[in-house]
């Protein structure tokens, strides 16, 4: 059996593992953090726009198990913000323990608080994983799912410093580039400005230091918009932000709450004193312990060169997904793109050729014009999400957006390519 | 035996970042080694945030201070044993193994420091007590001492494979010391015991004709007669290696010792070593390069601060 290694448990790792299981592999899931998704545990968006489409794709193709528990978790579906529709907002605070009772129900080994520190390395291939401990762990074919996020230095070298997000790099240590270890050289995503990194888009209040009026509103329908008072309107800060789909003149007049659990707010990060400002949001806090009065996570500083198979240039088997994978945005993004690799890993262990994912799908399309786009200095600069931004624009252009399962499903069956994650090659 | 790095022995103390930071050369922080990326593995707060907010500077240094000496014995001709009175949190600092301190005559300038290593600490009483051996200009002013020392600590880099003994719990281990280096085997074997370790120790009194171990632990000491140079001391490691399940050895000498007795060690794939750092140390803050040894790469690190992995195998 193929024993294959998933370095990085956010959604990418957790669908990587899924598809390689389902394929056959004997599969190990490192994680630095005490919880699998990462990132997935302040989200939440799924479904909005293109992300419907993409979703129903990777239900067709037989890796549909994650976003059933994202829909079941849903605190809110089929809702609109600016510029966004049919949205399902999930539930960040009870999603982890489905997730990885999920994943240990189909035999997947789970090690968490378990920080990958280094690779060991025989000629192009890698051999093995070093844990902090010292400890080797040897495997047939690696997936890199570390995303690009933190550690602490870039987050102050190009953010406004450690604001104690989810990824808790003070408490569980620094994210490190296995990648880069193996002497592949880290794509950086660049700001408009040229300037590295960027900020992630969006932070979450303590719902209960909000008003009534507020909390009912958010509770029945999923989203609160509170207009910005003229004087503290910034729109260069959309320019910093991740999330080019939420970097909408309407997102910098107004303040848009979503309802995640918390109060996710869609801004990077907003001066406590400001906020408060604002009516209903008077005695506002961040969640607990995060400082989002002050900045965020900064991201896209650890991109891996890859195929569109996933497999990562100049080693010959390792594999990547979600944010290590290109300027991806979001969970669905994340899940697609690990879904992927998860599948190719037990490909590559067996010789045969990787599944590329055809252009006329989403999600084949997104992975490979993501890759073609990092090439160009510009292209540093975009970010690529069914949800919003260019990509979506490209989605209806190229007529990939669509909402009805039922031509999706014909599409999927006519390319030969249903259920293709749920077949055992091994 | 090839050696590479393993990180810093001051990471995240509070004398973390230091003049190496300062000047770009922190052996913990990519960033202060003037990267443009994060590549650390210290898991602790960030050195890199720590320094920013010190408006990019160090912390403050370790200082010369003048303590007491509440007790001067002349073991031999050539061994002092002082009893120091320090302050309560340079007591409990140098509590650790591995811990040293410079020390120097008042009367005599800065390069008259000598790095001693702490072979016992009460932190009730708050008192050290340390061993020098006069064979030279340095340790010869400490003859003419009065009633104080000029130290300058904590510093904790005396010993190699500190991590290994801070880990060490309810195994057996085995000290080997020679001579002057018993000092810190003192400071390393009582800390053993305390945490329920089986500790037996070889000793050769070498030149100090004194077994300090026996004098001020509670240490099972297998023997102190043997000369470990010549066979019957080799017999006796050997022995003892075979007839018990040792997972840790310590070994406090010269490097020729430690390099005689290494061989014996590598026929056991379990067993882990620590070894005395015996380079020549001046200023201990990493700058001036007398503790420079040489990885398998050859690149240069400053054993005063830096903690090194011995492969012997």
């Amino acid at each position: 059996m193929a024993k294959i290694i998933i370095v990085g448990g956010g959604w990418a790792g957790c669908a990587a593992a899924i598809t390689a299981k389902k394929a056959g592999g004997d599969v190990y899931l490192f994680e630095r953090t005490d919880m699998l998704l990462g990132l997935g545990n302040v989200g939440g968006i799924m479904r909005n726009n293109g992300r419907y489409t993409a979703t129903e794709e990777a239900t067709l193709l037989g890796g549909g198990e994650l976003f059933d528990i994202t829909d079941e978790c849903s605190r809110h579906k089929d809702i609109e913000f600016p510029g966004h529709k049919h949205a399902s907002l999930y539930d960040v605070a009870i999603i982890e323990p489905q997730v990885k009772k999920m994943l240990q129900s189909i035999g997947i080994h789970l090690s968490l608080q378990s920080r990958v520190v280094d690779v060991q390395k025989d000629g192009d291939k890698l051999t093995g994983i070093k844990l902090h401990n010292d400890e080797i762990f040897k495997g047939d074919v690696f997936v890199e799912t570390t995303g690009s996020t933190g550690s602490i230095g870039n987050c102050l070298k190009y953010g406004n410093g450690c604001v104690m997000c989810i990824l808790r790099c003070p408490s569980f240590g620094p994210r490190v580039s296995l990648s880069r270890k193996a002497g592949v050289e880290d794509l950086l995503g660049r700001r408009n400005d040229g300037s590295y990194g960027a900020f992630s888009g969006s932070c979450k209040l303590n719902k209960d230091s909000l008003s009534k009026e507020i909390v009912s509103e958010l509770n029945k329908k999923g989203v609160f918009l509170v207009p910005i008072p003229k004087e503290d309107i910034n729109l260069d800060k959309l320019n910093i932000k991740v999330c080019q789909q939420y970097a909408l003149k309407a997102y910098a007049e107004n303040l848009v709450l979503l309802d995640t659990g918390h109060a996710k707010l869609m801004a990077p990060f907003y001066p406590l004193d400001k906020l408060r400002k604002l009516k209903g949001l008077e005695n506002a806090r961040y969640e607990d312990p995060y400082a989002g009065g002050r900045g965020n996570s900064i991201r896209y500083l650890s991109i891996a060169p890859r195929n569109n198979g996933m497999k990562v240039n100049g080693i010959s088997n390792l594999l990547c997904a979600g944010e290590k994978a290109g300027l991806f945005v979001g969970h669905t993004e994340a899940i697609v793109t690990g879904s992927l690799a998860g599948h190719n890993s037990i490909r590559l262990a067996l010789g045969m050729p990787l599944l590329n994912l055809p252009r006329n799908l989403a999600s084949g399309d997104l992975i490979a014009y993501a890759n073609e786009e990092i090439l160009k200095k510009e292209g540093l600069k975009k970010r690529f999400t069914f949800a919003g931004a260019s990509y979506f624009e490209r989605m209806k252009k190229l007529n990939l957006y669509t909402l009805d399962k039922k031509t999706l499903k014909n599409k999927v069956e006519s390319l030969n390519l249903l259920n293709i994650y749920s077949e055992k090659l091994l | 035996m090839s050696i590479k790095g393993n990180g810093c022995v001051d990471v995240g103390s509070e004398y973390c970042p230091c003049y190496l930071a300062e000047m770009n050369n922190c052996i913990t922080c990519s960033r202060l080694r003037g990267e443009e990326f994060c590549d650390c593995n210290w898991s602790g707060i960030c050195i890199y945030n720590e320094f920013y907010f010190l408006n990019n500077r160090k912390r403050e240094m370790r200082k010369h201070q003048r303590y007491e000496i509440l007790k001067r014995e002349n073991i031999t001709d050539s061994i002092i044993i002082f009893t120091i009175k320090v302050p309560h949190i340079l007591a409990r600092d140098l509590k650790h193994p591995g811990s040293y301190v410079f020390i120097r005559n008042k009367n005599f300038e800065h390069y008259f420091d000598i790095p001693i290593s702490i072979m016992e600490v009460d932190d009730e009483s708050d008192q050290i007590k340390i061993a020098v051996e006069v064979h030279g200009i340095k340790t010869e002013s400490i003859k003419l001492v009065d009633d104080c020392l000029l130290i300058k600590g904590p510093y904790w880099n005396a010993l190699f494979g500190i991590k290994l003994m801070k880990k060490a719990k309810n195994i057996n281990c085995l000290v080997i010391a020679r001579g002057i280096a018993q000092a810190p085997a003192v400071l390393a074997t009582d800390y053993l015991l305390k945490n329920n370790n089986r500790v037996d120790v070889i000793v050769d009194k070498g030149s100090t004709n004194t077994n300090f171990i026996k004098r001020y632990t509670k240490a099972n000491i297998l023997s102190d007669k043997l000369n470990l140079y010549k066979e019957e001391g080799q017999n006796l490691i050997k022995s003892s290696l075979e007839s018990v399940d040792y997972s840790l050895v310590l070994i406090c000498g010269s490097n020729a010792l430690q390099k005689e007795i290494l061989v014996h060690v590598n026929d056991y794939d379990n067993l882990n070593v620590a070894l005395t750092n015996n380079k020549e140390m001046c200023c201990g803050e990493g700058i001036c390069g007398a503790c420079t040894v040489y990885d398998s790469c050859g690149i240069p690190m400053r054993s005063c601060k830096t903690q090194i992995s011995c492969i012997t195998r």
